[in-house]
């Protein structure tokens, strides 16, 4: 009898016993590891949502691993990027795991975890949060922003946008397939720190911090490199030769003419890139800033940027294909045979405004002509050939009909059923606050979280 | 036995008169005289009562289907074949109309009186060989005309009054989007239709010995022009009486008939339905029709070339030419390059004007 009483007391003291210290205003103390076994939310969510009050917490863990994906060390140097990169772009940065997501998506979990955990910087509680879920079967993540960072209700010069969101989204995903999930959380917070700095994820070292840009003025830099091999293509004869070919042109033509490889667009789009390097580099002549710059990035594609007074034809989207095209075929030979190449044609362009076919375009457009031509050929052939027999059967007897005597006496539309054809036609997908699809993630721009705070973030599956 | 032939005399002279389709008059040849129908109608009264008239005793029977007649100007026996009722006496020239082959059934309706004369033939043939790019060069002067011969065809002409349900099949679409489909819903319906027409005058000839699709080719006629039948407008044409009848022909008339009933019931009774198409539960009643009897005028000729003879007719009312020509290969080769070239040419400019450029 004794021993029943000492079971009941002990099942009663468990029972009362809290799974995790709460704060006065109902939200959680993050103390407690996991998620409560009776419960359909984390342990960190409120219990009651409808008065529940934003606050920020500073001391709150800028790193929750409660997937226990982290090793202590690696935790720990996440931590210090995490305060180096925050304390650099002044946004706060959170990190957090879970082995399930509760049934929220992975969007909704990330939101929540932000808002009724007190994360973000100042009054509008600036910041990012990285949710990683290791749910079998619902592995992926979620990056939400908020505050200056949501392009939903800030214009500022560091905003969360879709190419922003594809560019960190795509760094991350190497790491996230392969399981180096803290070296890649290390580079996504040392990527986030260059956007909040830059305005940009992976800024070159030419470009400009936010507040640089913000009091930046255009000038023309008379010593600039035409030439700007950033990605290694061009050896050093090769660039002295396409150098003093550029300054040729440039002299001749009035037209600032510049080359520039670069490994890739460093997050920012690929018109944003070259039309941020021929800006911030100081490129173009006489007031207009008249010039032309070909980008030819690591991946093998090329861009053509212009600006001011150049040749109507480089205005035309087939002629730059076409020019394009045929320095891209020259390249294939050597990124140096394509860039002459291109000089070649651009000398053509600025000397004639037009540039030429290739070869294979005449004899593709001779072929196809040759066999257009076949049409009338057949068609005045037949002509000629049915001219010369006049002699056919009679088909109808139209000409013979007696004016007003044809009459409908009664008539009856019988109706005997319906058939459908269906063809499937996919409509186009535009960006909404429900969500889109953009590059490999799925981009949500200006979303609301269960708390009313607005968010905007991208997330994938891995 | 004796076969009645009738052949029209000069009143001045006593030879043979011909139908001249200019003046429309009987002409003699041989004094240059003229003479309306009626004249010689008059003029051959009034020897019929100082002579008596002329009795021709018919020759030959011995084959079965040829008899013989006796050319009552130089008295030559002319063999003529059951459908021939009007002939040139091969001797004298003198023009015999077989009047015992035109009466009762076999006697026409009408006639259409040669309006074109065979002097004016070569032209309508120059014209018609106007703009045949696939003409042999040498045709022109290589080629001989044979024989004109101008033809009285017999022709049946119909009145048809078709009559009855035609039943289409159409339907009426509409397209709307469903989800990632785009449906097209066809409500479909028959549509039946009772109804009736009228075709008057449809020719179809009536001679074995013509080819039906040259014979149609020929058309249209005016038949306006159409005049009572009298054997002088027989003289000195060719003549032929009907050998496939009324009934016969009938079936190929219908077809013709039932072709447009098709088209103009259609044409006229579905607008707003797409996909119309005719049902095979249809029914046009064509028993409703009658036909006569008439001789519409033709030349028909051939034309030797490169030991080839081309059949062709000419519609003695209107002029129009049928036929079939040669062709030369190499022209039609060098016909085709021609046009290749000029269409790969334009092409070629308007790519380099557009795209090339």
């Amino acid at each position: 009898m004794k021993k029943k009483v000492l079971w009941i007391a002990l099942l009663a003291l468990l029972t009362l016993l809290p799974f995790g210290s709460v704060k006065a205003d109902g939200a959680p103390l993050l103390i407690a590891p996991g998620p409560a076994a009776e419960s359909d939310k984390p342990f960190w969510y409120p219990q009651d949502t409808s008065n529940f009050q934003f606050f920020t917490d500073a001391t709150a863990p800028r790193v929750a691993d409660y997937a226990d994906i982290f090793t202590d060390e690696e935790e720990a140097a996440i931590l210090q990027a995490i305060g180096t990169q925050s304390a650099r772009g002044g946004a706060d940065i959170v990190v957090v795991t879970d082995s399930s997501s509760y049934g929220m998506s992975h969007r909704e979990y990330a939101d929540d975890f932000y808002d009724y955990n007190g994360y973000g910087f100042g009054k509008d509680r600036d910041g990012i949060v990285l949710f990683i879920c290791m749910e079998a079967g619902n592995r992926g993540w979620w990056t939400s922003v908020t505050g200056r960072l949501d392009p939903a209700v800030s214009s500022g010069p560091v905003l969360y946008t879709e190419t922003v969101a594809n560019a960190l989204d795509d760094a991350l995903y190497d790491y996230m397939v392969s399981g180096r999930y803290a070296e890649g959380v290390i580079d996504w917070v040392g990527n986030v720190g260059t956007w909040l700095v830059y305005g940009v994820p992976f800024a070159p070292l030419w470009y400009p911090t936010v507040e640089e840009q913000a009091v930046w003025v255009r000038e023309r830099n008379a010593s600039a490199a035409r030439i700007v091999d950033n990605a290694g293509l061009f050896a050093g004869s090769e660039a002295s030769a396409l150098q003093q070919k550029a300054k040729d042109l440039s002299d001749t033509y009035g037209v600032d003419v510049v080359i520039h490889a670069a490994k890739n667009d460093c997050g920012m789009g690929k018109n944003a890139y070259a039309q941020a390097f021929y800006q911030y580099g100081g490129y173009g002549l006489y007031s207009d800033y008249s010039g032309i710059l070909l980008v030819m990035f690591g991946d093998g594609s090329q861009l053509l940027y212009t600006e001011g007074e150049v040749p109507s034809c480089l205005n035309d989207y087939e002629t730059v294909e076409r020019l394009l095209d045929m320095s891209g075929e020259a390249a294939a030979g050597g990124a140096a045979k394509g860039a002459e190449k291109y000089l070649s044609l651009l000398e053509k362009a600025l000397k004639n405004n037009r540039i030429p076919h290739s070869s294979g375009s005449w004899i593709m457009g001779i072929v196809m002509a040759a066999l257009g031509g076949l049409i009338p050929g057949a068609i005045s052939r037949g002509s000629a050939s049915a001219s010369m027999k006049t002699v056919r059967t009679a088909f109808n007897s139209n000409d013979y009909l007696v004016d007003g005597s044809f009459r409908v006496n009664s008539g009856n539309d019988v109706y005997v059923g319906v058939t459908t054809s269906r063809v499937y036609s996919p409509q186009s997908k535009s960006s909404s606050s429900e969500g889109g699809s953009s590059g490999g993630s799925t981009y949500s721009g200006g979303h609301t979280s269960s708390s009313g705070s607005s968010h905007s973030g991208s997330g994938r599956k891995f | 036995m004796a076969n009645n032939v009738s052949g029209r005399k000069c009143p001045n002279c006593g030879s043979a008169l011909r139908y001249d389709p200019e003046s429309s008059r009987l002409i003699c040849d041989f004094c240059d005289s003229g003479f309306t129908i009626e004249e010689v109608d008059a003029a051959d009264r009034e020897q019929a009562q100082q002579v008596g008239s002329m009795n021709f005793t018919a020759g030959n029977e011995a084959l079965q289907n040829l008899k013989a007649y006796v050319c009552s100007s130089c008295g030559a026996e002319v063999v003529a074949d059951p459908q021939t009722v009007s002939l040139v006496c091969p001797y004298c020239g003198s023009n015999i109309v077989l009047s015992d082959k035109i009466n009762g059934e076999l006697c026409p309706d009408g006639i259409i009186p040669f309006a074109i004369t065979p002097k004016a033939l070569p032209q309508a043939v120059r014209n018609f060989y106007k703009g045949k790019k696939l003409l042999p060069r040498n045709f022109f002067s290589d080629a001989s005309i044979g024989t004109v011969q101008g033809i009285y065809v017999p022709f049946w002409l119909y009145d048809s009054n078709p009559a009855g349900e035609m039943i289409f099949n159409g339907s009426k679409d509409r397209t709307y989007r469903d989800g990632d489909y785009v449906v097209t819903e066809h409500r479909n319906f028959e549509l039946h239709r009772n109804v009736s027409m009228s075709f008057h005058d449809i020719p179809t000839d009536a001679s074995e010995r013509m080819e039906d699709a040259l014979m149609d080719s020929l058309e249209p006629f005016d038949f306006s022009a159409m005049k009572a039948f009298n054997t002088d407008y027989l003289a000195g044409y060719v003549a032929d009486r009907w050998d496939k009848n009324a009934k016969e022909m009938k079936a190929r008339t219908d077809r013709r008939v039932y072709n447009s009933a098709v088209t103009i019931a259609m044409t006229n009774t579905t607008a707003g339905y797409s996909d119309v198409n005719l049902n095979h539960r249809s029914h046009l009643d064509m028993s409703n029709s009658t036909a006569r009897f008439v001789l519409l005028p033709v030349y028909v000729f051939d034309i030797k070339w490169n030991n080839q003879a081309y059949s062709f007719a000419v519609n003695g009312q209107t002029g129009k030419v049928v036929g079939t020509l040669p062709e030369d290969k190499a022209l039609k080769t060098r016909f085709f390059l021609k046009w290749w070239a000029i269409g790969a040419a334009v092409l070629m400019a308007v790519n380099w004007l557009l795209f090339l450029h």
